[in-house]
């Protein structure tokens, strides 16, 4: 339980620690980090399966609030990712990062976003699920605006951030409305109320269909996309994460945490898979047109997380699931060996890259070696991956099947495109030959042995790691089909690619081109939206100001009336009654005879008046 | 011959209507007093004269009468008493000179 408790707080405490000691370290509070995911890491295996904690946060009539840590096989199996990922990337940014002044500041930032990612994985409660979700954005925020004096950071930062808000709205709704159904934010408690029926229909569906816009904005699918591309301004580092294990692999992950849910709203799951085809297609075509490196690494993110949707929408969570895996493996490879060309160089641009691999041998073999396997040449992960995807789209038809070839084909253009402009060739830059840092090659060097064989090992021996059931094999014609599409891809991309040459002609950039253009639009109205919301804040503030005011009037003038009415009258009530008590003073002079006539007088009028009144 | 009740109820009319009379018009305390014993006693010889004409047979009236005379008795040794204190604090017996003990 304690070390179920330690993995996500263990990465936060050494944010915090970097941020208040980092200074006087020497790895500027890098080590910090490292060594805190890498507990967590241990923390994760020691971890017995199935352990789980939970604390009631509140409870309100029906309605109990949870807060806890599970761990299930399919949440250890993605936290066992994220942090392995992690504690390469982090150890690369050591490197990256080397004698820069405001190391400290990333390195919280970093342990920040690892270990909202892994509260984010492990909790068992929709409420927690959903504040790691934030934070995790934050995260993301806060480290693509890392170089804020950069041109185009804070924008793009802005941009990730407020696109991606746009689609936790929908994931904040949906587990207000799974609260609502089930009075309970346990994941569990929701997978078994869907399962056995005790919520409508309708219910699961707008559940279902709500969260997965949380889900397509953190995974940047259509129409979401468009943040991804442009958060290639943050650190190489972050862009690893980001684009491998923690930011964008939440989307999928929820989608497959809510198995149960989505599997249950047949709209959903087809919304799912459309989403995920169109995005993969789109973003891929718009990869093989790209002019920047990481950009078109982005551009591939989008798509292969389009292919995991799409695998996601035909019920292969098993599949979907090995491939998040496989491809944080191989994609943060190719960001961490793209990384250190852009430190060579000085430059990203694809037309201005080209021989590193003589310069950089080992950066180019780990680029190599992902690239392949991110084409899914045998026997490198990615072909393992891919192939689970293959088996199950085939079985839904000869139109998904194709879906998937034809991802694997345009994959294996934009990597060998890519890989192409930027290794092979000849040197075009005029950089010098700086020198790699050792933290750098052994960080891209863990993640590219991971890419090259964690899909054998998890096809293979520690195929018990997987969450979900197994599923039956591919089928031998569509396995070739795709290794062959694969080998075309990455033939066609090669032939291409020299000289960062668009692979596939022009077209696709103007797609990129319309989609920012249709995504900068709504932008815009909201923009000035707020801008129009500005007179109107301004006129209910005169207004409150205005009410304000005749209240402060109305006690001024009761205060008045109080000081010139009721004190005035009361004043001259008391006058008058000493005035009386005066004048009656005057009878009692002290003049015996008086009181005497007076008493006389009084009784003979009293005997008179009774006389007058008994008188028969 | 017997003397009618209207004849004691003239004598004590006439005794109260002097009594009112010392009271109100005499300056001497001493005279005032005197006359505050004249109406006592106008009312005691009123109710004699009412007993023993109405009902000679109950001796309430006399217990009555006896009271009034004790009352006079009383009330005349103390406003004595006050009129001497008055007397040796001021050295006069004139009422007029009294009024500053109002309220």
């Amino acid at each position: 339980m304690t070390a179920l408790l330690a993995i996500p707080l263990l990465p936060l405490l050494a944010a915090v620690t970097a941020l208040a000691a980092g200074r006087r370290l020497p790895w500027g509070g890098g080590e910090l980090v490292v060594a805190g995911v890498a507990l967590s890491l241990v923390a994760l295996a020691l971890v017995p399966a199935g352990a789980t904690m939970t604390v009631t946060w509140f409870e309100s009539g029906d309605y109990r609030l949870t807060v806890g840590l599970a761990a299930t096989p399919l949440t250890r199996f993605v936290a066992m990712v994220v942090a392995g990922v992690a504690v390469c990337v982090a150890t690369y940014g050591v490197g990256y990062m080397g004698g820069r002044p405001d190391r400290p500041r990333f390195f919280a930032e970093l342990g920040l976003f690892v270990g909202a990612m892994l509260a984010l994985i492990l909790a068992n409660s929709l409420a927690l699920l959903f504040a790691a979700w934030e934070m995790v954005g934050l995260a993301s925020f806060l480290l693509i605006g890392f170089e804020h004096a950069a041109p185009g950071a804070a924008g793009a930062a802005s941009k990730a951030f407020l696109m991606t808000r746009a689609g936790d709205v929908g994931l904040l709704l949906g587990w207000l409305l799974a609260l609502a159904a089930t009075g309970t934010t346990d994941v569990d408690a929701l997978a078994g109320a869907v399962e056995a029926g005790r919520v409508a229909p309708g219910a699961v569906t707008a559940m279902a269909l709500l969260m997965l816009a949380g889900a397509l904005g953190k995974s940047a699918q259509l129409p979401f996309s468009a943040w991804l591309p442009d958060a290639m301004v943050g650190p190489t580092p972050v862009s690893a994460l980001l684009h491998s294990a923690t930011m964008v692999a939440a989307g999928v992950f929820l989608v497959l945490r809510l198995d149960a849910v989505f599997a249950a709203a047949p709209l959903a799951m087809a919304a799912l898979f459309w989403v995920g085809a169109v995005t993969a297609v789109f973003a891929a075509l718009v990869a093989t047109a790209e002019a920047d490196l990481k950009r078109v690494l982005a551009w591939s993110t989008c798509s292969q997380l389009g292919e995991m949707m799409v695998a996601l929408g035909l019920g292969g969570a098993r599949a979907a699931a090995f491939h998040l895996a496989v491809h944080a493996a191989f994609k943060s490879t190719l960001f961490l060996a793209a990384g250190i060309v852009q430190e060579r160089a000085g430059t990203r641009a694809l037309d201005r890259l080209g021989g590193f691999l003589r310069a950089l041998p080992l950066a180019g073999a780990a680029f190599l070696v992902a690239a392949l396997a991110l084409a899914g040449v045998p026997p490198l992960s990615g072909f393992w991956s891919e192939e689970g995807i293959l088996a199950v789209a085939s079985q839904h038809g000869p139109g998904a099947g194709a879906l998937v070839v034809l991802l694997v084909l345009l994959g294996g253009t934009y990597i060998g495109r890519a890989g192409t402009a930027a290794f092979l060739g000849r040197r075009r830059d005029r950089a010098g030959t700086g020198k790699t840092a050792w933290t750098m090659r052994a960080g891209t060097l863990a993640l590219a042995l991971a890419a090259a064989v964690l899909g054998w090992l998890l096809a293979g021996s520690l195929g018990a790691l997987l969450p979900f059931e197994a599923d039956p094999g591919a089928e031998v014609s569509l396995r070739n089909l795709g290794i062959a599409a694969g080998l075309l891809g990455l033939g066609i991309g090669v032939a291409r690619g020299r000289g960062g040459s668009p692979a596939l002609g022009p077209w696709p950039a103007r797609l990129a081109a319309g989609l920012s253009a249709a995504t900068a639009a709504p932008a815009r109205w909201t923009t000035q939206l707020a801008r129009r919301l500005g007179p109107l804040e301004d006129a209910l503030d005169a207004a409150a100001r205005r009410v304000a005011g005749w209240t402060w009037g109305a006690g001024e003038a009761a205060g008045r009336i109080e000081v010139r009415g009721f004190a005035r009258l009361g004043d001259g009530l008391a006058a008058w009654l000493a005035a009386g008590g005066e004048r009656l003073r005057a009878l009692q002079a002290g003049r015996l005879y008086l009181y005497t006539l007076g008493l006389f007088a009084w009784a003979t009028a009293a005997l008179a008046a009774g006389a007058l009144l008994l008188w028969p | 011959m017997t003397v009618p009740l209207t004849a004691y109820l003239v004598v004590a009319a006439l005794l109260f209507a002097i009594g009112v009379y010392t009271v109100v018009a005499q300056r001497s305390a001493v005279m005032v007093l005197m006359g505050v014993e004249v109406l006592l006693n106008a009312i005691g010889l009123n109710v004699v004269a009412f007993w023993r004409f109405t009902a000679p047979t109950d001796y309430s009236a006399q217990v009555l009468a006896i009271l009034v005379v004790t009352v006079g008795a009383i009330e005349m040794a103390i406003g004595l008493a006050l009129v001497l204190l008055l007397y040796r604090q001021r050295r006069t017996v004139e009422v007029d000179a009294y009024t500053d003990l109002n309220g």
